[in-house]
């Protein structure tokens, strides 16, 4: 099951790693006027005039088909019901090239194309309108091909579908509305400016022998490594295309290409617990991922890793100092800051039921003083190094825009779609894959301490605190993110002020007395809660750039930058998981000759059988 | 476990897969030139590891180990509207480990089918690895270790549980053994043997026929489809079967539907089977396969809404084979008659008459073809490894018999090779081939004017004529009501005055299965074979049912259910006025 969803959901981590080939998106200023519809014509037809070419050239057929649907939308009307005021079409395309392998075989092979459609119908108006309701605007399979005729045909009938469910859940809105009092209801859509742009949609090129042939020799490598019970090196490289068209007369078409590679590796304990670890490469081509000689040494370094921590000793429970280094560091904001970031907004049903939560809002401190965070989409580098997930418009056709966050530890604004929150009322162009998300963030320090000095301020908070020993973590194993289930409750639940962070994976103990370290294995943090950001004792001053893994509808990677940082105080416990009596058998690639096993008590899989 | 209960108890044949299926036969051909390295791989594993358990456990004793490895290769192409909509081109293989513990009398199996067992390599491992699709022996051994003990502690793990509710539960009805013996069967065939499909030439045939529909406003959803898929099968045991063989299939669908003003949604579809893709008909009739759905579709909206009704009625040929591939077929399923959850319909009734005397039943996986017609069921050794069997089951109206897997029953002690399963399930007993013989039969025209007489006798102003049926499910256990529905596509009111005919739409049939089967008054001269796709507990397998039209005194239909959403607010773009302004829809002619 999780290997099949590890190279599945490896798709998505395409939008990572992707150039955004966005050329030069021109916006408009438009004009406001009352009657909606007069001006979804106007600038539709503006939006048309605009893509249509000069001699010799075509207009895009995708695009030309969206046009079409979206002036016959118009004349949707069912009896005694008004016609759609907004009307929009997303379609993308995606082309993937997947191939993973294990113990130097390939175990899955894929080539996919498909297109995805989107389509938001909306009835009412800017400040009420139906789309309150939760649910997911999944797309339909659509015609693989520029067929103007299949596209339209497409469009017209979920079109039709959507109108249809709209004005039903409009209904229902209103008759909410009319039995309760609801004072200061946000409204329900933002405008936004017009643009148009027409980007190429690159194509997928990968040489497939090559690839292939990585793969197979890469896993061939953990043949070596018997404590390592299951293995997976997985390339995967991707082009995406996207066509946005709206009744307000924006259409934009751009593309992006991305290449992943995933290695994971998985191995038992002696007493039965399974540790695992993971090694993640990305780039916007597959010319851009690391040469294989440097792949042969990370696989390596992997799979010694992982068997270092099938010896490790077992975590036990400890209160005091964690230092996060690197990209543990960036997972730890990834997953405590990050859902802080993001618009929230509230439904005409959660504010019926009066369950809405104002917690995060903007003048609430949330991280120390020294401490500022901005998004930053457009933004293509970092200190000579390329960032992943930069694009200039988002899936509703706004530009991206830079935001500042937090200044000086205290929330500033969100990152928002179209979809008013109770503080943000406008889009600055973060709504991607049906939600709004981070792109790439800054975490900046105006109070950085050497990175050296980092380890030595762990170890005198854990003297000042009586302890022997203190942490520090290097990897968190939120491999899990990728393969986790894309269904996003994040709207739908009250806020939650606990935070399930992810367990670490290279965990190492750290005597306060000589400094040495020992790696430890099966361990996972505590009662963790918001309070854990304003626990940031220090940061490091060895800013870089790390991989930032979103769950949505689907999962992104995306740039964080991020220092080192120090938390006071955290819990730390040993993990319980599933144990299997180690395995009767050796693998046999290793066994020279044949092993009986002593039998172990029937009933009872668990039952400590010694290795041999 | 709801997702397990819904498998169970809903089995579906589905035309929507019609399937050709030939295992070829064992033809001694078991030279050891032919065997390929993933046989090769599973044998050692299979040597190494039964050798090396077998008496690892004393209370436990590994008695059986088997592996099944599939490798299923599926390319699809679909087309709508004259553009590709799908293009995929797939390849799994799945590996079942089958882990036997304790003893034939009782093992770790006992009480648990198909499904229970499916659940269980997956559960509480995380090892379960990926299956290399390379031939890589080193690679496929390391892959069956894994999952050869992952199977082997679960089923320890079982046979505890097995042990301990022995103890506790009252004596169950059927006190057979768990498992029946068979002889190892050796069989090693040729594999690789796909012819390539011209996938150019078939993605151009589908665009041109897809286009067809556009012919048609009132049609708002359309498809057609190619797909061929190849499985290969290796089958290994520590009893000394070794099975090597490769099935090929090839199916066109096209399917269309229709929304009617009052919300009804009207699906109809063609399909077309063969072994390779140049075996299919010709694009000329393929296309003649497509107009006619599509003006079958075009009839039946103007066919009047069916109203509930009991009366006598003809199912003609493919509908009758749906029928008793649901009623009779499904409960013959052996194991059914042991599971205490079961509702055990017929199993008591061996020797008894349970149909009229002119009816006899029997179901023949050798057979390949009958008549001129294929047959989707055909297959030459089970899933057990256990070569196939005609099966008496019903004799002049006095049932014979039961399909048999390796799961013994009362007095039924051995396989007769309908142990069958999807890759990646586990086998129970399925059908194969099931075929319905009358000793009396009356031409077609006799049979409707029989119908006419019954409906008059019955007081009934008219009888009905189900002559396509897109499938149906059956309810066999214990716990929910023991009926079944059929979902007809075309069905004809026959007038006792002698009014024409009239096609109507919007029913379902529905029945308890005894009493449906004794009221069969007569069987036609006609023959016609239902090739599809039968899902139980253990997965989808190919089946047909043949059958002549039979004369039934009393079927029930009850309305379907029906969506109340209207059709399309606007017409189809193709078939709209030109909008004012950009209205230069004139790509299309």
């Amino acid at each position: 099951m999780k290997r099949s969803l590890t190279v599945g959901l490896l798709v998505a981590l395409f939008q990572a790693a992707c150039s955004s080939g966005v050329a030069g998106a021109r916006q408009d200023s438009t004009p406001v006027h009352t009657r909606e519809a007069a001006r979804a014509e106007q600038s539709a037809n503006r939006g048309a005039d605009r893509l249509r070419k000069g001699k010799g050239e075509r207009e895009d057929t995708v695009l030309r088909a969206m046009q079409d649907e979206l002036l016959r939308s118009r004349r949707l009307q069912l009896p005694e019901h008004k016609p759609p005021y907004f009307v929009s079409y997303l379609l993308r395309d995606s082309d993937l090239y997947s191939v993973s392998a294990s113990f130097g075989a390939i175990t899955n092979c894929d080539r996919q194309h498909d297109r995805t459609l989107s389509n938001d119908v909306r009835v009412g108006d800017y400040d009420l309108d139906n789309s309150d309701q939760l649910f997911a605007n999944r797309g339909d399979e659509v015609p693989l091909e520029d067929n103007y005729d299949a596209i339209r045909n497409q469009l017209w009938l979920r079109t039709d579908a959507n109108y249809k469910a709209a004005v039903q859940i409009f209904e229902r809105i209103q008759s909410i509305l009319k039995q309760r009092q609801i004072v200061d209801r946000p409204p329900s859509f933002s405008r936004a400016t017009v643009i148009t742009s027409e980007a190429p949609i690159p194509s997928l090129t990968y040489q497939k022998e090559r690839w292939d042939g990585t793969v197979r020799h890469l896993s061939a490598l953990f043949r070596d490594y018997p404590a390592i019970l299951t293995s997976q090196v997985t390339f995967s490289c991707r082009r995406r295309g996207r066509w946005l068209a709206n009744t307000e007369g924006s259409r934009t078409r751009d593309g992006e290409t991305g290449a992943t590679l995933l290695i994971t590796a998985e191995a038992e304990t002696k007493d039965g617990a399974r540790v695992s670890d993971f090694d993640l490469a990305s780039a916007t081509q597959p010319g851009g991922l690391p040469s294989d000689e440097e792949l042969v040494a990370r696989t390596k370094k992997l799979a010694d890793r992982v068997t270092a921590l099938a010896n490790a000793t077992a975590a036990e429970e400890y209160t005091g100092p964690v230092l996060f280094e690197g990209q543990a560091a960036a997972d730890l904001f990834g997953e405590a800051l990050v859902p802080r970031l993001l618009n929230p907004t509230v439904s005409i049903m959660q504010l019926a039921a009066g369950v809405e939560n104002t917690q995060n809002k903007p003048g609430k401190r949330i991280l120390p003083a020294y401490l500022s965070v901005i998004d930053d989409p457009l933004a293509t580098t970092f200190a000579g190094h390329a960032l992943k997930g930069a694009y200039k418009i988002d899936d509703e056709g706004v530009p991206a825009q830079r935001v500042e966050l937090i200044k000086e530890g205290v929330i500033q604004t969100f990152c928002s779609g179209r979809r008013p929150g109770r503080f943000v009322a406008a889009s600055n162009g973060h709504l991607r894959e049906g939600t709004p998300k981070v792109s790439q963030l800054f975490i900046t320090t105006t109070k950085a301490t050497p990175f050296a000095q980092l380890k030595e301020k762990l170890i005198e908070i854990g003297k000042d605190q009586g302890l022997k020993y203190v942490f520090i973590v290097r990897h968190l194993n939120n491999q899990t993110m990728y393969t986790s289930m894309p269904i996003d409750f994040g709207s739908f639940l009250p806020q939650r002020s606990d935070i399930n962070l992810t367990p670490p994976t290279l965990l190492y103990k750290v005597s306060v007395e000589d400094g040495h370290e020992d790696l430890v294995r099966s361990a996972r943090f505590a009662n963790v809660s918001d309070k854990i950001l304003r626990s940031i004792q220090a940061v490091g001053d060895d800013s870089n750039v790390f991989s930032l893994v979103q769950a949505g509808a689907l999962p992104q990677t995306s740039s964080l930058v991020t220092p080192s940082v120090l938390i006071s105080e955290m819990d730390i416990e040993k993990q319980e998981g599933a144990r299997e009596a180690p395995m009767y058998l050796k693998n046999p690639y290793a066994a020279k000759s044949l092993s009986v096993a002593p039998p172990a008590s029937i009933g009872n899989g668990s039952g400590a059988a010694p290795i041999w | 476990m709801p997702t397990n209960l819904r498998g169970r108890t809903l089995f579906s044949l589905l035309v929507s897969l019609l399937v050709a299926c030939s295992r070829p036969a064992c033809a001694a051909d078991t030279a050891t030139s032919l065997q390929s390295p993933v046989l090769n791989a599973l044998n050692e594993e299979l040597t190494r590891s039964f050798t090396a358990m077998k008496n690892r456990h004393a209370e436990a004793p590994l008695y059986y180990l088997g592996y099944r490895l599939y490798d299923l290769r599926t390319r699809t192409l679909t087309a709508s509207y004259g553009s590709l909509t799908q293009d995929t081109e797939k390849r799994n293989r799945f590996l079942s480990v089958d882990v036997r513990v304790g003893s034939p009398k009782l093992d770790n199996t006992h009480g648990s089918t198909g499904l229970f067992r499916l659940g269980r390599l997956y559960s509480g491992r995380s090892s379960t690895a990926a299956v290399p699709l390379d031939d890589d022996e080193a690679a496929l051994r390391n892959v069956v270790w894994l999952n050869t003990d992952a199977a082997l502690k679960a089923a320890e793990r079982e046979y505890g549980q097995v042990k301990a509710s022995k103890d506790i539960r009252v004596d169950e009805e059927d006190q057979s053994d768990d498992f029946a013996a068979a002889k190892p069967v050796d069989c090693i065939n040729r594999i690789n043997t796909a012819q390539p499909l011209d996938a150019e030439l078939w993605k151009e045939r589908l665009r041109r026929l897809s286009e067809i529909y556009k012919k048609y406003p009132d049609i708002q959803k359309s498809s057609v489809e190619l797909v061929q898929e190849t499985t290969t099968r290796y089958l290994i045991n520590s009893e000394g079967t070794r099975i090597q063989d490769e099935v090929h299939q090839v199916r066109f669908t096209t399917k269309a539907s229709s929304t009617m003003n009052d919300g009804m949604e009207l699906n109809l579809y063609d399909l077309s089977h063969a072994f390779a893709a140049d075996e299919l008909p010709d694009e000329a009739a393929l296309g003649q396969s497509i107009e006619a759905v599509a003006q079958d579709l075009m009839k039946l909206r103007k066919a009047n809404v069916a109203d509930p009704y009991a009366g006598p009625a003809i199912l003609r040929g493919k509908a009758a084979a749906v029928f008793f591939h649901e009623i009779l077929g499904h409960r013959v399923e052996g194991h059914r008659q042991k599971d205490e959850r079961e509702g055990k319909t017929f199993t008591r009734k061996v020797n008894e008459q349970i149909m009229p005397e002119f009816i006899s039943v029997f179901d023949d996986p050798t057979l390949k073809k009958i008549g001129q017609a294929d047959l989707a069921g055909h297959y030459e050794i089970d899933d057990e490894g256990v070569p196939a069997q005609r099966v008496t089951v019903v004799e002049n109206g006095v049932l014979r018999g039961f399909l048999m897997s390796r799961s013994p029953i009362n007095k039924f002690t051995a396989s007769n090779g309908h142990g069958r399963c999807s890759p990646g399930a586990n086998p129970v007993a399925r059908q194969g081939n099931l075929i319905v013989q009358s000793s009396k039969r009356v031409p077609y025209e006799k049979l409707r004017e029989m119908l006419i007489e019954e409906a008059r006798k019955q007081g009934k102003p008219y009888g009905l004529v189900f002559d396509e049926i897109a499938g149906g499910f059956a309810v066999t256990q214990t716990m929910f009501t023991q009926a079944f529905k059929l979902m007809p596509l075309k069905v004809t009111r026959v007038w006792a005055d002698g009014r024409p005919d009239e096609l109507i739409r919007g029913v379902n049939l529905v029945g308890t299965p005894i009493v449906s089967l004794e009221t069969i008054i007569s069987a036609g001269d006609d023959y016609a074979t239902f090739n599809g796709i039968c899902g139980a507990e253990s997965g989808w397998v190919p089946v047909s049912a043949s059958a002549p039209s039979l004369l039934v005194r009393t079927v029930e239909v009850a309305r379907n259910d029906k969506s109340q959403t209207k059709p399309p607010l606007l017409p189809a773009p193709l078939y709209d006025k030109p909008t004012s302004k950009m209205g230069k829809g004139g790509e299309h002619k």
